[in-house]
This record gives structure tokens, sequence and C-alpha cells, in this order.
């Protein structure tokens, strides 16, 4: 490094020289002279660059700083969400353990007219199931029939409580009439109606047949077609009909 | 182990004097310094936890606080003072044979340009390096170092004492 090199770097950052204008400095003693002078006028700089700080500057800053954390939107919210989470996993829970004990306690009939609301789309189907699907449900819950009971619109395997049923739609000149078949379950013969919605249980062969409608005009007729379906097999079941 | 908002309390009191004065330069104007010191440590809160390193909590606040002078651009036409209307302290507006050095130096810095004010300002308040300087200021390390040498040159001149030095300095 020669001098013009030095004071080059002198002039641009006196503080950080490197290890080449170290030795120069060392063996020059003009531009050891110039590197002091150098730093002199560095501490005149940083002198005058210290314009006096608002008193308690630091204090106002953390005062805004903890003022706002305070009422940070993003640290609000948390709560609100959490509150919000709380509520809606509280009312999903109730819900679940209320359907649950519902659904274990509740009458057969509350069951039935709860459960037309989970399969709405079932009343108005009108494709025709085919004989054998009917009596493969019914064996299938241990309850084989002689043959179908009448024409059969809607099928299906359900829940019903603690109870596995065989639900069907008939649809019958007055509308549709809903059958929920409860192997394995002798209920009293009862008619019941809620919310617009007419019922009756009834035992069956060994189980209860449950029959739902807007009117029970058909009842007795779609009990016989089930009764004859069963081929009279449980005489005292029905002989309560 | 230390909470966030006593890594916050210690960094404000040992930063904000440097902060508040790199904005006076900056801006040139006490109560937006003051603004602006005040804005650029409630950004700093808000992320906090990007800083990893307590030898760059300066520089980095300075980072933010550039921004936060910059967004005042974006805002509103700002209520910044030409450069030779800077606020200077009372003391300093005497006149020149009632001045010290330190005033004169502020003096010719408030009537720097501010392409060489703001590179020096980095150096010396911010303690950047001429390569941190020219990535902040997106020039190259060249420019920046031409900028501060040519900054204190003209800071030098201002102070009589300094001319023939100034002279020596002299880049080709």
């Amino acid at each position: 490094m020669n001098c013009l090199e030095f004071r080059r770097a002198i002039g641009t950052d006196p503080r950080s020289l490197d290890e080449a204008a170290d030795i120069h400095r060392s063996q020059c003693s003009r531009c050891g002279d110039a590197l002091q002078r150098a730093l002199a006028f560095e501490r005149t700089l940083g002198a005058a660059f210290a314009v006096p700080v608002p008193q308690g500057l630091a204090d106002r800053v953390l005062l805004a700083q903890t003022t706002a954390a305070l009422h940070e939107p993003a640290r609000r919210r948390w709560p609100a969400l959490a509150l919000a989470a709380t509520i809606v996993l509280s009312v999903a829970l109730g819900a679940g353990f209320g359907w649950r004990w519902f659904s274990l306690n509740a009458p057969l009939a509350d069951l039935a007219i709860a459960h037309l609301a989970h399969e709405p789309f079932a009343l108005s189907s009108r494709a025709l199931v085919a004989e054998a699907e009917v009596r493969g449900q019914f064996a299938a819950l241990g309850a084989p029939l002689q043959h179908a009971p009448g024409a059969v619109h809607y099928l299906m395997n359900c829940p019903l409580g603690r109870h596995r049923v065989v639900h069907m739609v008939l649809q019958r000149e007055s509308g549709p009439v809903t059958a929920l078949y409860v192997p394995r379950l002798h209920e009293a013969r009862r008619e019941f109606g809620r919310d617009g919605v007419r019922g009756r249980e009834q035992p069956l062969a060994g189980g209860t047949l449950i029959l739902l409608a807007t009117s029970d005009r058909e009842f007795d007729a779609v009990a016989a077609q089930f009764r004859g379906a069963f081929g009279g097999s449980d005489s005292g079941a029905l002989g309560t009909l | 182990m230390v909470s966030k908002q006593s890594q916050f309390d210690a960094l404000v009191r040992a930063t904000s004097a440097d902060l508040y004065r790199f904005a006076f330069w900056l801006c040139g104007n006490e109560a937006l310094a003051h603004d602006l010191t005040q804005e650029t440590y409630l950004r700093a809160w808000r992320s906090l936890d990007n800083l990893r390193e307590t030898a760059a909590a300066k520089a980095w606040l300075i980072t933010i606080l550039r921004r936060e002078h910059a967004r005042l651009y974006e805002r509103k036409t700002p209520a910044f003072e030409p450069i030779d209307a800077v606020q200077l302290p009372e003391s300093d507006l005497q006149s020149p044979d009632q001045l010290g050095d330190d005033a004169l130096v502020r003096r010719a810095m408030a009537k720097l340009d501010p392409k060489y004010r703001e590179p020096l300002l980095m150096q010396v308040l911010g303690g950047f390096s001429c390569e941190e300087i020219a990535a902040e200021l997106n020039v190259t390390p060249g420019a920046v170092m031409t900028q501060v040498f040519r900054a204190r040159q003209k800071l030098k001149a201002a102070l009589g004492g300094y001319g023939e030095e100034a002279k020596v300095y002299e880049l080709p």
C-alpha cells in the first residue's frame, strides 16, 4: 500500500483499516500523523452527530409499546377465537353427547320420528326395490321373510338408537308410509303422533314394526302385508294387529 | 429465561438515543424524529422474533427506521424541511466565530446532500460497514466508499482547519 491508497482508506473509514494499511502506517510517519488527525476528526464528527436526545425518550417508547401490546388486535383476536372455538367445541360435544344420550335412552317412537329427518329423500323415492334385496336385508338381521311385504320403494339398513333396523318406504295411495322393522325387540302396540307425523309401534315376528306417515289410514293394510310376509310365524304378535 | 418484554426493554435503553439521532439527521426535525423512533420501536416489537444477534440490533433498527421514513414519503407529502432548514440546536445558530467545531460540523451536516449524509450517518452512527451500507442503499460498495469519502471531505472543508487535509484525501 502506498501513501495515496492509505489516505483514501482513512478518508473512507479510518476506524476500520486492514492489515496492509496498518503496516503502511507503521512504516510512514506522515501517514501515521494523518491517521491521528483523521481519528480526531471522527471524534468531532461523532460529537457533532450527538444531538440532544429528548428526555425520557426510552421511557416514552416503552410506554407506547406496552400500551400498544395491551391492545394489539392480533392478541385480542386470539382469546376471542379461542372462546369461539371453545363454544363451538362445547356445542359440538354437547350436541354429540346429547345425541348419544338421546339415542340410547329415548323412546323408540321418538327415535323413529327423528330418523325421518336424517333421510328425508327416502320419502320421495319411487324406484321399486327388488324383492330379493328386501328379503336379504331382513335375513341379515335374523328376521327372514317368506316374501316381500308388497311394493317397497326405499330400503336401507339403519341404526336406530342401539338397534339396527330395516328402513323401508312404501308408496301408497295416501302417500308414503315409512316402515321400520326392529328385530328382537318386543314393544307393546301403541299409536303416537308428533310434528304432523302419525305413528304406530306393534310387535311382529319377534321384533317391532314401526309405521310412520302423515296419516294412519294405511297402517292396518301395511301391517297386514308385513304380517303376511313373515308368514304368520309370530301368532302372538299377529294377534295384536 | 429472559422474557420478550425484558429483551425489548434492554434493546430500547441501549439503542434509543442513537436511533433518535439517526432519525433526526435523516429527517432534520425533532418532533418527526421522535415519532419515527416511536414507530420504529413499535414495529421492532412486533417482529422482535426476527432479531437473532444482539450485535446486529442497531443495524436492524436502523433498517426499520429507514423504511418507516420512506413510508412517510409514500403516505403523504412529507413535512420535511429542505436540507438548509434542518432544526439545529439554538446554540448552533450563532455567528461562525462564536461556534465550536461540533456546531460547525452540525451546520455543515445539515447542508450536506442526502446522498452523502445518509451513508455517512449509517457508518458513523449505525456502525455499518461499506458493504452493509451498499446492500441497504442498493448501490455498489465502491459508490458507498466514494460517498462517505466525499462526505468527510465536505465536512472537513466546512471546518477551515481541515481544508488542506481534504485536498490530500481527494480521490483521482
